[in-house]
């Protein structure tokens, strides 16, 4: 490599001809390049492509139009609160949220205004339990109220309320 | 091409762009110049590429067949 480094731009190129290429002008900018097709001739193709391959100084980064990498996930702890968080009310929905977005700079106040934000709630989980249950039947009775008008035969069988 | 500015190549991004212009090659027409001077062979000008500014190999084979279809087109 160190002697062909030493050819003259005009030997580089002879000998470059010698093993039938056909160099363009051997520039500063081009020189390096048919240095390196040289050294690939004279040693052939296949050692070349183990020992030598293009060098650069720079590392390779990603396309530029290449999406940057997705923002990193939030951290499983908060994660956790959350699925410990399901069996708690809805109302407390808002709460973990802002505890969530919270947690993200700092575990510490998040706990603590969890904590501070559940006055009602127990430590078990058996009082929650009854409030579900009991939305749970105000929504179906809402969803029977629709499949009974939804029928064509039946009317309209929604109770009527007085001082209509 | 015109004067535009060497990131407008398919494959060359802002941070190529950069190590381009760090070797004086600032603009779309100075890199065709170097595609051109290396005789539009594939192999020398994605080397060169390689060797100037980092460019991976999808980056070498978008900015070499942007070059290429333009030369095809209008030189």
């Amino acid at each position: 490599m160190e002697e062909i480094q030493n050819l003259t731009d005009k030997e580089l190129a002879e000998q470059l001809r010698g093993y039938g290429a056909n160099p363009g002008p051997i520039l500063a900018s081009t020189r390096s390049v048919y240095e390196k097709r040289l050294l690939k001739l004279r040693e052939g193709v296949a050692a070349v492509d183990k020992l030598h391959k293009p060098r650069t100084k720079y590392t390779e980064v990603p396309d530029d139009e290449e999406r940057s990498p997705p923002p990193k996930p939030r951290s499983p702890r908060v994660r956790k609160r959350v699925v410990k968080k399901v069996e708690v009310e809805p109302e407390e929905v808002d709460d973990v949220d802002n505890s969530a977005a919270s947690d993200l700079t700092d575990n510490e106040p998040s706990q603590t205004s969890m904590t501070d934000s559940e006055p009602s709630s127990k430590s078990s989980g058996g009082v929650a339990m009854y409030v579900k249950v009991f939305i749970l039947l105000i929504v179906l009775f809402f969803v029977y109220l629709v499949y009974i008008n939804m029928e064509p035969s039946s009317g309209n069988r929604v109770p009527k309320i007085k001082g209509d | 091409m015109g004067e535009k500015s060497v990131t407008e190549l398919a494959g060359i991004g802002e941070v190529l762009g950069g190590r381009l212009k760090d070797h004086g090659f600032d603009m779309a027409y100075v890199v065709l110049g170097q595609f051109l001077v290396l005789k539009k062979d594939e192999e020398m000008f994605k080397d060169w590429l390689k060797e100037t500014c980092g460019a991976n190999a999808k980056q070498q084979g978008d900015c070499h067949q942007c070059l290429k279809e333009w030369c095809d087109n209008f030189l």
